[in-house]
Parts: C-alpha cells; sequence; structure tokens
C-alpha cells in the first residue's frame, strides 16, 4: 500500500490516547501530592515557628531553673503567667496548645493547658497517647508532626520538644483543627477537578477525532474503491500515479477478451457477474499486501506488481498466475451452462525507464495492443 | 449518549466522596466509647453487664445498645454510666458500679470509681486504684496504663 505512517492503523491512535491518557493521571497523582505538601506548608509554616518561638520563650522563662517540671508543679504564679501567653497562640486553626511533661511511669501529665475553662485538663492530670512518635520525641529531640487520619476534629498535632541539658523536659503540643486541612483539600479538590475536567475535555477530543478518522477513512475507502468489483477505481489511480514509486513495480494491464460480445449476448447482469468474478480472482491472485489492483475502467484493469529488484522474477509469475486462473476459472451464467473467459495483458517490465506513470502505462497499454492485435489470450511483454 | 454517561460516570467517581456528608460524623465517636464502656463494664463486673446511662439521647441510645445490654432505669441496672451530670436520689444502690465521662467528677466524688472521657479530642480513660479496692474490682494488666494513685499526685 502507498499509505504507511503512524494513523494508518486506528489501534496506534488508541496507544497514543492510552499514553496520553497514563501520562496526565501519572502527573494528577504525582502533582496532588507535591500541592498538598505546598500548600500545607504554606498554610501551616508560620504556626509551626510561633510554636517553636513559643518554647524558646518558655526556656528563657525557666533559665534559672534546675528541675522545670518541679518548678512549674510548685509555681502557681508561673503557671498563670505561661497559661496567660499560650492562650495568645489559639487560633482558629489551632484548637488546643498545651504543655505535658513525661513520669518516671512514661505517662503525659499536663502542667500548663491554654484550653477554655470548660476543656481546660487538671494540673498532672494523665493524658493518654496512642502513638508512638510521642516517645520517639525523647530520642529524637527535634519537633515532631503527626498526621491524624483516625480523629474526628483534630488533623495535625506538632510536638516541640522543650530541651534542658540535652534531656527533653517538657512537651509542647499543639493540635491543629480539621478547617485548615479542610480549606486545603478544597483547593486541592478545585485543583483536582480542574484537571480531571481536562482530562475528560482531553479524552472526549480524542474518542472524537478517533470517530473522525475512522469515518473519514471509511469515506475515502468508499471513494476509492469500485463497488462491483472491490478492486481500487480510477480516483484511487488518481490519487497514487504521482507518489507511486515505479522502480518497486511491473505495470500490467489487462483486458477481458470479448467482453462486448458477453454483454451482447448475456445481457448486462451476465457481463457484471463476469466482472465480479474478473475482481474476485484478481484480489485472490495477487499478494494483497504488496501489489494494487484497479479497475481503469469498463472491462480494463491495471495492476501494479511489486519487486524487490529490478530482475526479480517475482511478479512475471503474480501475471502468469492471473493469466492461467482467469482461463481456468468456471463462470457460470446460470445453474448448469458456463463461460470461460480470457484476458489479454500488456505488460511494461521497467516503468522506471519512463518519466511519470502515464508514460509507464502507455508502455503497458501499447503491449496489451500489441496483445489483442495477435490474437488475444495472451501475454505481451514490453 | 454513550459521552454523557462517560462523562457522568467520570463526575460520580470524581466526587463520589462527597457521600460521606450523610454519615453522621459523631456516630464513629459514639461507637467506639460504647465498644470502650462495654468492655470495661465486662471486665470490672463479675456477672453480666446490664447499664444505665441517665438522660441518654435517642442517637446514643441506638448505638449503644448494638454494643451493651441497656437498663430501662437506674434499680434493674449493675452498672452506671453517668453522662450528663445528675442521677435521680434512688438510684443510689450500693450494689452497682459507676462511671463517668468527667475527669473533674471523676476527683470530686468518690462514688465514681473511673471515668471514660474525651480530652483535646482524643479518648482517655482513668481508674482511681483506692476506688477499684473499695468496689473489689480486679482489672487485668491491659488497664494498667489507666489506673491511677491519686494521693501520689
Amino acid at each position: 500500500m502507498v499509505y504507511k505512517g503512524i494513523l494508518q492503523k486506528p489501534y496506534h491512535l488508541l496507544i497514543i490516547a492510552f499514553i496520553i491518557v497514563s501520562f496526565l493521571l501519572s502527573m494528577i497523582l504525582r502533582y496532588e501530592k507535591v500541592i498538598e505538601k505546598d500548600i500545607f506548608k504554606i498554610a501551616t509554616n508560620d504556626l509551626l515557628h510561633i510554636a517553636r518561638n513559643y518554647s524558646l520563650y518558655i526556656k528563657d522563662v525557666l533559665k534559672d531553673s534546675n528541675s522545670y517540671v518541679n518548678d512549674i508543679k510548685a509555681d502557681k504564679k508561673l503557671r498563670e503567667n505561661l497559661e496567660k501567653n499560650i492562650k495568645n497562640l489559639i487560633t482558629d486553626n489551632i484548637k488546643y496548645i498545651y504543655l505535658l511533661y513525661k513520669d518516671k511511669n512514661d505517662v503525659f501529665r499536663f502542667l500548663v493547658d491554654g484550653s477554655p475553662e470548660e476543656e481546660k485538663s487538671m494540673l498532672n492530670q494523665k493524658f493518654d497517647v496512642v502513638n508512638d512518635k510521642w516517645f520517639e520525641l525523647y530520642t529524637a529531640k527535634q519537633p515532631i508532626l503527626i498526621k491524624h487520619t483516625l480523629l474526628q476534629r483534630l488533623s495535625i498535632t506538632y510536638l516541640v520538644p522543650v530541651v534542658y541539658k540535652g534531656n527533653v523536659e517538657l512537651v509542647l503540643v499543639v493540635d491543629f483543627s480539621i478547617e485548615t486541612i479542610r480549606e486545603i483539600n478544597d483547593i486541592i479538590t478545585m485543583i483536582k477537578s480542574g484537571l480531571i475536567f481536562l482530562l475528560v475535555f482531553i479524552l472526549v477530543s480524542l474518542a472524537l477525532f478517533f470517530i473522525q478518522y475512522i469515518k473519514y477513512n471509511s469515506m475515502k475507502k468508499s471513494s476509492f474503491t469500485d463497488k462491483l468489483t472491490n478492486l481500487y477505481n480510477r480516483n484511487y489511480l488518481h490519487d497514487i500515479q504521482d507518489k507511486i514509486k515505479l522502480n518497486e513495480y511491473v505495470i500490467a494491464v489487462l483486458d477481458i477478451d470479448h467482453f462486448k460480445t458477453i454483454n451482447d449476448t448475456y445481457g448486462h447482469g451476465i457481463g457484471d457477474t463476469v466482472l465480479k468474478e474478473f475482481g474476485d480472482i484478481l484480489l485472490h491472485t495477487i499478494r494483497i499486501d504488496e501489489d494494487i489492483a484497479i479497475r481503469y475502467g469498463g472491462e480494463e484493469f491495471i495492476v501494479f506488481i511489486k519487486r524487490k529488484s529490478i530482475d526479480s522474477e517475482i511478479p512475471f509469475q503474480v501475471i502468469d498466475r492471473m493469466f492461467s486462473n482467469i482461463k481456468n476459472h468456471k463462470m457460470y451464467i446460470n445453474s448448469e451452462k458456463y463461460i470461460n473467459v480470457t484476458v489479454s495483458i500488456g505488460v511494461n517490465k521497467s516503468p522506471e525507464k519512463s518519466k511519470n506513470f502515464l508514460e509507464a502505462f502507455k508502455v503497458a497499454d501499447s503491449a496489451l495492443y500489441d496483445a489483442k492485435n495477435s490474437g488475444r489470450d495472451k501475454i505481451e511483454i514490453d | 449518549m454513550k459521552i454523557l454517561i462517560f462523562l457522568f460516570t467520570v463526575f460520580a467517581l470524581s466526587y463520589g466522596n462527597q457521600y460521606v456528608f450523610l454519615v453522621n460524623k459523631y456516630d464513629k465517636e459514639i461507637e467506639l466509647e460504647a465498644k470502650i464502656i462495654s468492655k470495661i463494664a465486662m471486665a470490672s463486673l463479675n456477672e453480666s453487664a446490664k447499664i444505665f446511662i441517665p438522660n441518654i439521647s435517642k442517637q446514643e441510645q441506638k448505638v449503644y445498645s448494638k454494643y451493651l445490654n441497656l437498663a430501662q432505669d437506674c434499680e434493674s441496672a449493675n452498672f452506671v454510666y453517668n453522662k450528663n451530670g445528675s442521677i435521680e436520689t434512688s438510684c443510689q444502690n450500693i450494689n452497682k458500679l459507676f462511671f463517668t465521662n468527667n475527669y473533674r467528677r471523676l476527683i470530686s466524688n468518690e462514688r465514681y470509681y473511673g471515668a471514660f472521657f474525651w480530652n483535646k479530642s482524643r479518648p482517655n480513660i482513668v481508674f482511681i486504684k483506692k476506688r477499684l479496692k473499695k468496689n473489689s474490682i480486679v482489672l487485668s494488666d491491659e488497664y494498667a496504663p489507666y489506673i491511677e494513685e491519686l494521693d501520689g499526685l
């Protein structure tokens, strides 16, 4: 066939669509996490910074202390002072902020709680924690962020250690409400929806393009096919004649012998049947992926027979096969009676010597003329 | 039509998680609470637990009844879980265990031997050692982290 390329076979389009969709989906999934991380960082960075500064403030307040825990426990005024300051950090995003210590039994207990009165924990009140990160804080000695998946009203908890002489003495705990995360999730959902919409738009566009392409191909095929013989028609010849590489083909022009007599004797219906069967024989004889059979007009046909090299014998074997298959085929004009049709063939064995297809065709047509004039039912090679 | 169905499917899948709002978000907390109270009551009693919760709401009743044998009144119960502050005077029978959902109430009222409550949106459990002893309650080691010696604090 003359048309070669990525769009020749429809499944190539499906592969391209699949690659595009997979790529976009992976980008959405990948960037969703990146965007979430960035927005979260922007939304919480200041608050985390304030929490770290507050832990430094606590250290500063307790700079003369030898035991942070005991001094806070013993000094009510100090506790009230810390609580007053800690309360100022409560915002719409920070739900709770409090100061804990861990006793000798590894139980966390309250020292200072910035929560409103009705939610405030008592001094030394036990606080149950389930996440191991709370304990990791004592070895890491660095702030730790805990993301909650099971708690209904908290999104994250930020633990800031207050270190004294290399040991974590206190833990400043900041619980973030779900509002921050909810807002971040809303933004991400919006971005994700936009990307999904874009993806759907691309998919729909590809689907429409694919449908149009199939329709176009179907129409093109229809406009290039002779309905009676299923061979290519003259439109197709016009389409390819300037593009075809003449050095790759041998050109054969075929004419059904005495076709007018068949039409006159048996009628146009039988004439059409002969043409149809003739087309079937050609299609079954040529190499369908390499050779091109065209109904040139009436009972005249052109066959481009592919050759691998200029001296290849294969095209002539194909021509011989066409000639004998037509000759040996019984064309039934009714259930009992049949006729044998013969064909005259003119061959241009060296089309590459011609400047263009029309000249090459003339050589083959001239050979056909010679075959007709020398008694028909012949192959004439020029 | 196929394109419309496809678009609808994509839309529905994209927004599917929004249907979570149809579920009451507090049901999960009540469910967890009911499971914990049920476990504590069974661990504290030597017989099957029949629990009375004064002034229980319909929503709580619905969830609690999945995990607990609820008593209609204080007299027929052997475990009282006080969630809402007041307990009627008739509910003084000594053959009952009293549990609360408030830490301050636990500290201030010796009747209660323990509490389950939400502190900083986290579930917390406290038993007071002396009161466990007073009520002859022996809990398994599993409960050790939740037992407090109030005098030592």
